[in-house]
């Protein structure tokens, strides 16, 4: 390819010097702009009709290679300019698949036959290099479709100058339904909703967010009390919208959703009971600090934080349980996140007799496979299309991607012999520079060649020393406060386990043309978390106490639509091992689960999928992908909650709830449905609920009260407010 | 789901992007008019997809290079088969008798490397998006091709299903049905029938506690969350009621015999469950086999364990459809998400390798006993008719006859096309 670009320069004419226009700066942004690098013209991963530009112009030099030598050079004319294809083919002037691109007099053409005149330079010599774009405004709300909003693209240079290209750029908008946007930056509201419109000029992106609303806030909007910095983000953008939250939700909905997020168990009926009874105004706040501190904190958050550090996973059984412990313990100290990172970085050592060395799953696929895992896990980043070719828009480029592999690449997963063979992450000793122990070769950037050199991701180099283990400048740099992904990443992870919705939705995935839904809000919590020594319990604390998570799951007239900006609870289903966990509980049987010691709980299940039920329910086998779980539901979970075993025996076995409450003689059936129903859904039955049931259990002797009651225990199992948090 | 409205303005934006999308739906129409006779209707086709997750080593299976450059060329040779001029790897004994009733695509060609998204791309013809899961190409012909019975049209053996084989926005409706591994001791599906001591009189009193309660959470419920589940509730009563499904499950009703030659494996007594389940009017089956990923230990696995199962398993699956005269209306393929690299790496394993990889399709009326396409020596790359992801299942889409420009309505309101753009459907395969 190298070689192709300097054919292609130096064939060239000598009039270089007096150019004015060049092809990265002036001519693919008009490729660019007009659509002929899209992904359904000649951007598409084949080209269209023997003509192939790279996406978006992603790749200029691959581009002023294919449009000046491939193919013989035929798209271009020298000796007449205006009779090049690239110029015939968009105005038309010969029949194109694409159709008129631009007219013949237009600036597009004049600039391109300008340029060809001229030389049909790669770069005019001397021009400061475009580095990055603004929009402005970021951040607009446009009132009722049809409005109108003109964006403002800003470049700015490599020596500081700043140029407007509004009318270079490429726009276009995420949700066409939303708002449009035409080729001079001009948007139009669509409908009512929310839409990034995202800005490109080759190998660059930026981003601007519109709201679309149908009615202007009413002057009468209801002031709702604002319990924190959380509060007062959420309120102000849903205030803008013109959307109302929903109510808080009452102490029932309240104390059931908060177990469940916080510790992942329901609240005992005596719980409930003393919780609903309390007057205690500040009744929520303590439960909350209560709960950060029950030992069923660390349970939940190590299988949450599980998933996230792939424990298990091409490490064996004993290392992945000796991870889970050792995640347990440092949650259970509440241990700060940046610590616990440092820890897991630093790890080296035998798998099976030390927990942190557990952490490099990736390592089997060499330093590049620690940089997709850690970009993703621990810097919500998705890396991996940045190994094979620059990333279209985002800044990820190829010396991105190496660059954080260099921080492993003296790294060596290897067999010791402890008795056995067993697998041992350790720090090579020697010299060499860089260096790709799996392959046993120097790792090298597949374009030049070079060494491959420590590189904070969007940043600096490392500058580490030779034969220096670079891990320890990696961990300083994650935690210093102006790393922008660091916080922002697990952040968005905890506001998502609690909210339901994350700031930035796929939460591996954060990119300029991801942008969050709410910049200001995931600023602040990010910001509070470094400020706060990167304190778990903390931050958590915030988001449990602020009235957002607090509000109810019904909608209103006008939050129904929302998905994005938590004017409501978000429904959530339960996590497997939750799940699993719940209904034995209520049922008052703890079921065996292979793979764990006897008594042993679901959410305990260090290594593997636990049983047929968990498995069926989401947890993994593996916990191979990095990013979430699913949680759609499907026929075969319907199955297992029909007819399953885990449902029957539960049910079933005695010495279980129903049986401890038939045999209190004492109780009448009132009582024991409450029970029931209190200890399910943190709730009395409704009337309808008690009226149908006991109508049934009237007339019914012993044995058919039990059959009864197992009836009642199986619809609460398969029933949907069991299985959501809400 | 929560589906939104078409809205009109959007179409138009669309229609007018894809100028070329348009031009070739006429093409692709009159293609279809154009089958010939030995096709079967489409309403008549089945399809059993043997999936093997991973990767599979062109070079040690359908594509051998004997004459490939040291540290490229395999450690094992090829055989002829039954059809002259067509050699497969020595590996194959069993398929390489049945090659007449075949097609081998030598040329498949793809750029993604990650497992994830390659086999999204090649099980969805979508190249993965991270905003967007597409569906599966088993839940588009659930969606769009009535179901023959109550059993659920698109079931998958194997398991946990994976993200990229379910429906994505088309809706939990059109998920696989897993059927679990059939190669277990005395297999059968899970949960599909009653409890002991619970009869249907019981199963009705509990559903309507169920409907009860599920009056509480309705009001919350923005998402159809209610809907959906009580979807499935419902299929799952069907199926455990269904006295056609308890037959179709019931693998330990074939002879030993037969057994035996599928192999005692999951991917043998997958393939033997898939033919039951055609039999019965199940559309797409898919055996998933797991375990394609050499990195390590390529040549001792591949030729001690993997290939053997797989050799076996196709071999007696073609030879048991035809005999039954089913062939000529299930299409069996034998997919993976790409082939391995041509250098061995230091681990005695292949890595992957997109480039260049093979699929092999038999039955439906896919004229056997022929290769398509073509790689260099040293299968660096394709050098004669390059197959697409997209192409390829552009031609399932075309065998069903299903409209495979049409657009669908994603779940963030954006239309999406049910193949990315530009395809074209492989004309030998439909021929």
């Amino acid at each position: 390819m190298r070689i192709g670009l300097l054919l292609a320069v130096s064939a060239l004419p000598h009039s270089i010097a007096n150019a004015e226009i060049g092809f990265v700066d002036d001519i693919a942004p008009i490729l660019t702009r007009k659509g002929c690098s899209g992904s359904n013209c000649h951007g598409s991963v084949r080209g269209k009709n023997g003509f192939k530009l790279s996406l978006f112009n992603s790749d200029t030099e691959e581009d002023f290679k294919e449009i000046l030598s491939n193919d013989d050079g035929r798209r271009v004319n020298r000796e007449q300019p205006e009779q090049s294809l690239i110029l015939r083919k968009p105005s038309f002037q010969m029949t194109h698949g694409g159709g008129v691109r631009f007219a013949i007099d237009s600036s597009e053409y004049r600039t391109i036959l300008e340029w060809l005149a001229s030389g049909a330079p790669y770069r005019v010599p001397g021009r400061p290099e475009l580095r990055n774009l603004e929009v402005s405004p970021a951040e607009s709300i446009l009132e009722g479709p049809e409005t109108e909003q003109r964006l403002t693209v800003m470049g700015i240079y490599s020596d500081g100058s700043r140029r407007d290209l509004s009318r270079t750029v490429n726009y276009a908008a995420q949700e066409e339904t939303v708002a449009t946007v035409d080729d001079s930056g001009k948007v139009t509201a669509r409908a009512r909703g929310e839409t990034a419109i995202m800005v490109r000029m080759p190998g660059l992106a930026a981003v601007a967010r519109i709201a679309v609303i149908t009615k202007p806030p009413s002057a009468d909007y209801p002031k709702v009390p604002r319990n924190n910095l959380i509060d007062e983000l959420v309120f102000d953008k849903l205030q803008k919208l013109g959307i109302v939250a929903s109510d808080l939700a009452d102490d029932k909905v309240f104390i059931r959703r908060a177990y469940l997020d916080t510790i992942g168990v329901l609240p005992t009926p005596d719980e409930t009971h003393r919780f609903l009874s309390s007057r205690d105004p500040n009744k929520r706040e303590m439960l909350i600090d209560h709960l950060l501190e029950r030992p069923e904190y660390a349970q939940l958050w190590a299988a949450v934080m599980a998933d996230l550090f792939q424990v298990g996973w091409g490490t064996g059984l004993k290392g992945g349980y000796q991870l889970f412990r050792w995640l347990r313990g440092s949650l259970a100290e509440n241990k700060p996140y940046d610590r616990l990172v440092r820890e897991l970085l630093m790890g080296s050592g035998p798998f099976v007799y030390t927990p942190t060395p557990n952490f490099f799953v990736g390592l089997m696929q060499g330093p590049e496979g620690m940089a997709t895992q850690f970009s993703q896990a621990v810097l919500g980043v998705r890396l991996e299309c940045a190994k094979c070719h620059d990333h279209p828009f985002e800044r990820w480029s190829r010396d991105d991607y190496f660059g954080l592999a260099a921080f492993f690449s003296r790294l060596e997963r290897k067999e010791e012999p402890y008795g056995r063979f067993e697998h041992t992450v350790a720090v090579r000793p020697d010299h060499k520079p860089v260096y790709d122990y799996l392959n046993n070769k120097e790792l090298k950037h597949p374009e030049t060649g070079e060494y491959v050199r420590a590189k904070f991701l969007g940043g600096a180099y490392a500058e580490d020393g030779p034969g220096e283990d670079p891990r320890p400048k990696l961990a300083e740099w994650l935690s210093r406060a102006d790393n922008p992904y660091f916080a922002r990443a697990i952040v968005n992870r905890i506001w998502k386990h609690y909210m339901g919705r994350g700031l930035v939705e796929g939460v591996d995935d954060f990119r300029i043309t991801n942008p969050p839904s709410n910049e200001a809000l995931l600023g602040a919590l990010a910001g509070y978390f470094i400020e706060g020594q990167f304190d778990l319990k903390r931050l958590m604390r915030l988001i449990l106490k602020s009235r957002a998570y607090q509000l109810s799951a019904v909608p209103n007239e006008t939050n129904r639509d929302d998905t994005i900006n938590y004017s409501r609870f978000y429904l959530k289903r339960l996590m497997s091992e939750v799940l699993f966990d719940a209904m034995g509980q209520v049922a008052g049987k703890r079921l065996k689960i292979p793979g764990s010691l006897p008594g042993e709980k679901a959410i305990s299940v260090a290594v593997g999928s636990g049983n047929y039920f968990m498995k069926t329910f989401g947890k993994s086998e593996f916990r191979d992908v990095i990013c979430e779980r699913d949680h759609q539901p499907t026929v075969t979970q319907a199955m297992q909650l029909i007819s399953g075993e885990t449902v029957h025996e539960l049910l079933t076995s005695s010495g279980n709830l129903i049986d401890e409450l038939l045999e209190r003689k004492e109780l009448s059936e009132e009582e024991r449905l409450r029970t029931i129903y209190v200890s399910a859904y943190a709730r009395p039955p409704t009337r309808d609920e008690r009226t149908t049931i006991l109508g049934l259990l009237r007339d019914a002797d012993v044995d058919q009260r039990k059959a009864v009651y197992q009836d009642v225990l199986w619809a609460i199992f398969n029933s949907k407010e069991f299985a959501y948090v809400h | 789901m929560a589906f939104h409205s078409f809205s009109r303005r959007s179409f138009l934006s669309v229609g007018a992007l894809t100028l070329f999308g348009r031009f070739r739906l006429g093409e692709a129409l009159a293609l279809r008019a154009a089958a010939p006779g030995n096709s079967p209707k489409p309403e008549d086709l089945s399809i059993i997809l043997l999936w093997l997750a991973g990767g599979l080593s062109q070079f040690e299976s359908w594509d051998p290079k004997p004459a490939a450059k040291e540290g490229y060329r395999s450690k094992f040779g090829s055989i002829p088969t039954n059809v002259p001029g067509i050699q497969v790897g020595e590996l194959l004994p069993f398929s390489a008798k049945h090659a007449d009733k075949y097609a081998i695509i030598r040329s498949m060609t793809s750029q993604d490397a990650v497992h994830e998204s390659a086999q999204a791309f090649m099980l969805s013809g979508h190249a993965p998006r991270s905003t967007l899961q597409f569906p599966s190409y088993g839940s588009v012909i659930a969606k769009e091709i009535p179901p023959r019975n109550e059993l659920p049209p698109y079931i998958l053996t194997g398991g946990p299903v994976r993200k990229w084989e379910q429906a994505a926005f088309l809706g939990p409706k059109y998920n696989p049905f897993l059927a679990d591994d059939p190669n277990k001791e005395n297999y059968k599906v899970r949960d599909l029938d009653l409890p002991l001591g619970v009869d249907w009189a019981r199963v009705d009193r509990r559903n309507s506690l169920l409907r009860l309660a599920d009056r509480q959470f309705r009001r919350m419920d923005t998402l159809g969350i209610v809907d959906a589940m009580d979807t499935h509730h419902q299929t799952a009563l069907t199926l455990i009621r269904s006295e056609r499904a308890k037959r179709a499950f019931k693998i330990e009703s074939e002879p030993e015999k037969l057994r035996e030659k599928y192999g005692r494996t999951s991917l043998g007594q997958g393939c033997l469950l898939a033919r039951r389940l055609v039999e019965e009017g199940v559309r797409f089956v898919s055996v998933r086999s797991g375990g394609w990923d050499h990195h390590f230990n390529l040549f001792n696995d591949i030729s001690t364990k993997k290939l053997p199962e797989l050799d076996r398993a196709f071999a007696a699956l073609l030879e048991d459809l035809n005999e039954r005269g089913l062939l000529g209306t299930t299409m069996v393929i034998v997919g993976t998400e790409f082939g391995r690299t041509p250098e061995i790496n230091v681990n005695d394993g292949r890595d992957h390798w997109p480039a260049a990889f093979s699929l092999v399709v038999a039955g439906g009326g896919v004229k056997g006993g022929r290769t398509l396409g073509a790689t260099d020596q040293n299968c660096w790359e394709v050098v004669e008719r390059p197959i697409h992801v997209p192409d390829f299942i552009a031609t399932i889409y075309a065998k069903l006859g299903i409209d495979y420009h049409q657009m669908y309505q994603s779940n963030v309101g954006r239309p999406v096309r049910v193949i990315d753009e530009p395809f074209e459907a492989v004309q030998e395969l439909l021929t």
